[in-house]
């Protein structure tokens, strides 16, 4: 689980030539010194820490990913690019890599036209329920992934969970429905739960985009002879453009990051129809010791979040610079 | 209390912008000085080198006596008021006086004597246990004060500190700080790109362009003889009306092309050496007068383009070929819009300006 | 602020209630069932799902703490969760600090590398952490998950603080100065008071993570000593074998917290999440 936001979404920060106040006011070559040595002493831990655990970690993929290497000894078996041949030769790298695409194609056509759906319904304070939907949706987005997964998985437990009482009030016997051990229907079963956690968290940003929209922009359209559909397609999507492409790129990167629903609701079982990038990267990368493999598929994780942080930077950054 | 003297005071910002070129200013012990221009003249940043926010590039910059270019401002005993006034929003109105003093580690019962006292002066004791965000801008401004009050500073500096409050405030506020200076007989620096506020509270004025002083003297002197062109458009309000003309050739003439206008012998004589050359005639606009017996040869002549009345006076907007004037005249003059005029200006009072330099001629 | 009001009719009728009501029972009904279910005896919980239980089996929760060893769990996590935000918040905010009122030589570099960390998809980063907290010798220590989560927060914590510290008007303390500051106490009598909001911000982040954290918990830890609640709840399942109704209050016991921290803080979380998307 990521908890990269909007607001933390950073662009380039730019200097825009402030008066900073610590300057020297004693003599010049020494206070610079003290200046420079207070500041280092003060940015140290941060860099330090930063350094060791997010840099040397990304650092230390790329060049693991290029070895055969069980986690003990030397590096000294030398793959190249073999170990990324390997992955895409494998089967089940490539059903994981069809799952994250699946969920993120449906996520785009499902959750989040969902989500803003909801905005727009409850993003007025009109009624009362408004206020408590919102809260209500946004809820399952806090909760830890693993204990979502335990829950949805007794939710859809064979004999007890609620597919089987549901179908037991159109049917009269009692049949067993067990979503989570067909091959077909797991990766759906999971998806609900995806959905589940994260429509609420898209609804949030669609609201706070929604709030940005003068109402007079409305007003004017409707003036202007504008049906409702007309005033969503032309005025309120237009207007929240930055907020729908944060949404949508948050929900790729997010999609490829998944891994605490789908491992406790069955570690990419049954028979891998459910795994993810990450849980194949877990499985068969970091519980084999197949550490040099397991990086190559990080490296390739990173690749493909990068792509979209590049479009992301692209659209946002580059349209916001203008 | 003390007097201030910026010597050839420079300021050169990264990238070769001179925000502040060879200032000399010398502000004497419990005196009011008013720094005033167009934003962007080099105010601001003469008084935050004053107050010690500000690097000093070159010059040489005295408080009581004593060069302070590389004294941090906490030694330079000034205090400051700010324009956004910068009181600290997670401290009472209380603390925000007494943190300086806090600071300075001044024994408690010390501190509440000051605190009360200033209170007192500005009449906010009643506010003192109130955050800053439920104060009106007002009070605000009266704590930005306070604060400093509470210091007993040397100088006390102010950054245009009216200039967030309503007219109507603003108006208060200037006579209150006025009668401040009065009481604590302080010396005072004080910014503004306001011409009313300067010329209502100073003792001197200080006027900039462009990081350059146009003229320093006091708010008459200003007004009455101002050094360039720049300095009689900015003092006074509606401002001085200028207009293009020549000396004529025999130099007891002012032609404008639509009309003319003698010059008295004493005016004619200072600008003798222009004979015949482009010169710019000033003139304020309470020194005009309608004469309906004026002529082309003895009056600025156009048509009147718009009619303000006061209440107390009536402004006309006169419109000449090239220019438009403003003449102030009593509020119960007959005029309507269109109508041509003959304005007959003071001579006495009228100014000329080099067309090259821009200096008035003298 | 000014809610978004003007959106009137599309929205009345029907079809927006059952929408909303479908919903609504789809975010709702897994609480509503974990809930109920945790207070029934197991042969109601198979025979009446959705019935209220006939008498409330508080001792579920008794049950629950005893077999899971909840206490335990629950004190390396809440260890670990505050160890790693007060961590984060220290460090982060001092090198906010520099950054946002500061300058000096490759500061912009500086901070841009660091919070662009934000991107970095850190689950992959399985392999590089278990070496480094080997390495370390924090292998199945609270010390080892406490440094690694404030060391994952480090560039959003970062970010955001230094967004709040940015945005401090820089003639506050400028009249700190006058007022006499030395450098640290502009930092720790002015900044820090003022950043309060940022630093809540940013601290709820740090710890809803790490409390909610599991996959690093499996990977550096291994024993019971430094096992936090999230990794414990996997074990659930065969601790509690098929007294489901007790596992179910051991899962509302470990979901409390969220709830708690939810309902006091929502706002800040959703405030922290939103203040960059709405520049539109």
């Amino acid at each position: 689980m990521t908890w990269v936001s909007p607001g933390h979404i950073p662009s380039t920060v730019e200097d825009e030539g402030r008066h900073y106040i610590m300057k020297p006011l004693t003599a010049k070559g020494k206070a610079s010194f003290q200046k420079h040595a207070t500041i280092l002493f003060l940015v140290a831990p941060a860099f330090i820490l930063f350094t060791t655990f997010v840099v040397l970690p990304v650092l230390q993929s790329g060049y693991y990913s290029l070895f055969q290497w069980k986690g003990l000894g030397p590096l000294n078996n030398f793959q190249g690019v073999g170990n990324f041949i390997r992955a895409f030769k494998d089967r089940i790298f490539r059903i994981a890599l069809y799952n994250n695409v699946k969920i993120v194609i449906f996520s785009l056509i499902i959750q989040l036209p969902l989500a803003f759906s909801f905005a727009l319904l409850v993003a007025r304070k009109k009624y009362t329920g408004s206020v408590f939907f919102r809260g209500l949706y946004f809820f399952p987005y806090v909760m830890a992934e693993i204990v979502i997964g335990i829950i949805w998985r007794f939710i859809y437990h064979p004999q007890h969970g609620l597919p089987t009482l549901f179908s037991q009030w159109f049917t009269a016997d009692k049949m067993e429905i067990g979503l989570l051990g067909d091959t077909n229907l797991a990766f759906w079963a999971i998806f609900i739960v995806v959905c589940w956690k994260y429509i609420g968290f898209h609804m949030i940003l669609y609201i706070a985009g929604l709030q940005g929209v003068p109402e007079e922009l409305e007003d004017a359209a409707v003036i202007d002879g504008a049906s409702k559909v007309q005033v969503v397609f032309h005025i309120i999507i237009p207007s929240i453009r930055n907020t729908i492409i944060i949404s949508v790129f948050l929900c790729i990167v997010g999609s490829f990051n998944l891994f605490d629903i789908v491992w406790a609701m069955g570690q990419g079982g049954p028979v891998h129809s459910t795994e993810t990038l990450v849980t194949y990267l877990y499985n068969f990368g970091f519980k084999r010791f197949a550490f040099g493999y397991g990086s190559a598929i990080a490296v390739i994780i990173f690749l493909i979040c990068l792509v979209f942080n590049l479009f992301y930077q692209k659209y946002i950054v580059g349209e916001a610079q203008k | 209390m003390a007097n201030v003297i910026l010597e050839n005071i420079t300021k050169v910002y990264p990238g070769d912008v001179k925000a502040v070129d060879n200032a000399n200013i010398e502000i004497k012990d419990q005196e009011f000085v008013v720094l005033v221009g167009p934003s962007g003249c080099g105010k601001t940043t003469t008084l935050r080198m004053i107050a010690g926010l500000e690097e000093i590039t070159e010059g040489t910059l005295t408080i009581d006596g004593k060069v302070v270019n590389d004294v941090p401002p906490k030694d330079r005993d000034i205090a400051m008021v700010f324009q956004n006034y910068a009181l600290y929003p997670h401290m009472t109105v209380y603390d925000n006086m007494a943190f300086g003093l806090k600071i300075r580690k001044f024994p408690k019962a010390d501190i509440d004597a000051r605190v009360k006292e200033a209170a007192q002066i500005l009449s906010i004791g009643n506010l003192l246990d109130r955050k800053p965000k439920a104060l009106s801008g007002g009070q605000r401004q009266r704590v930005a004060v306070g604060r400093a009050i509470v210091r007993h500073p040397k100088v006390f500096l102010f950054d245009e500190p009216l200039s967030n409050l309503d007219a109507k405030l603003r108006v208060q506020m200037r006579a209150e700080i006025s009668s401040l200076h009065h009481r604590l007989k302080a010396t005072m620096v004080y910014v503004t790109h306001d011409q009313v506020e300067a010329m209502t509270m100073a003792d001197k004025i200080v006027v900039m362009k462009d990081g350059l002083i146009q003229q320093i003297g006091g708010p008459l002197e200003l007004y009455n003889s101002p050094n360039n062109l720049f300095v009689a458009g900015f003092i006074g309000s509606p401002p001085m009306n200028f207009i293009e003309g020549r000396v004529a050739d025999n130099s007891n003439v002012f032609d404008a092309v639509d009309f003319r206008l003698p010059l008295t012998s004493q005016k004619a004589s200072l600008v003798a050496s222009y004979k015949g050359s482009p010169v710019i005639f000033g003139v304020r606009p309470e020194d005009l007068t309608l004469d309906p017996k004026g002529t082309e040869d003895n009056a600025v002549t156009g048509s009147v383009l718009v009619v303000e009345q006061l209440g107390e006076q009536l402004h006309l907007h006169v419109e000449m070929k090239d220019a438009t004037i403003i003449a102030k005249v009593p509020p119960q003059t007959k005029v309507a819009v269109g109508d041509k005029v003959f304005l007959k200006p003071n001579m006495e009072k009228a100014h000329f300006f080099d067309k090259e330099t821009e200096q008035v001629i003298r | 602020m000014r809610r978004y009001n003007s959106f009137r009719s599309i929205s009345t009728g029907t079809l927006k209630w059952l929408f909303l009501g479908f919903f609504f029972l789809y975010t709702l009904l897994p609480f509503l069932w974990l809930i109920l279910s945790s207070f029934k005896t197991n042969y109601e919980f198979t025979t009446a799902p959705f019935s209220f239980p006939e008498t409330w089996q508080f001792e579920n929760y008794v049950k629950a703490i005893r077999i899971s060893g909840l206490p335990r769990l629950f004190v390396n996590s809440l260890i670990v969760s505050v160890g790693s935000t007060a961590l984060n918040l220290f460090v982060s905010s001092l090198g906010a600090f520099v950054f946002a009122r500061e300058r000096f030589r490759f500061q912009n570099l500086l901070l841009n590398i660091i919070i662009a960390g934000v991107l970095i998809p850190i689950i992959g980063l399985m392999v590089p952490y278990f070496k480094i907290i080997t390495t370390l010798r924090l292998y199945d220590t609270k010390l080892g998950l406490i440094v690694t989560y404030a060391a994952i927060n480090l560039p959003i914590s970062v970010f955001l603080l230094y967004g709040f510290m940015k945005r401090i008007p820089r003639e506050l303390e400028e009249a700190a100065v006058i007022d006499g500051c030395s450098f640290r106490q502009r930092y720790s009598r002015v900044i820090i008071p003022l950043s309060r909001m940022g630093l809540v911000t940013a601290g709820i982040f740090v710890f809803l993570y790490s409390w909610n954290d599991f996959i690093y918990a499996l990977l550096l830890t291994s024993s019971v000593k430094a096992r936090t609640l999230q990794l414990g709840i996997r074990f659930f399942v065969s601790q509690f074998f098929t007294d489901y109704t007790a596992m179910f209050a051991a899962i509302v016991i470990t979901i409390l917290p969220s709830i708690i921290i939810y309902i006091i803080f929502h706002d800040k979380i959703i405030h922290g999440l939103t203040s960059g998307s709405v520049k539109e």
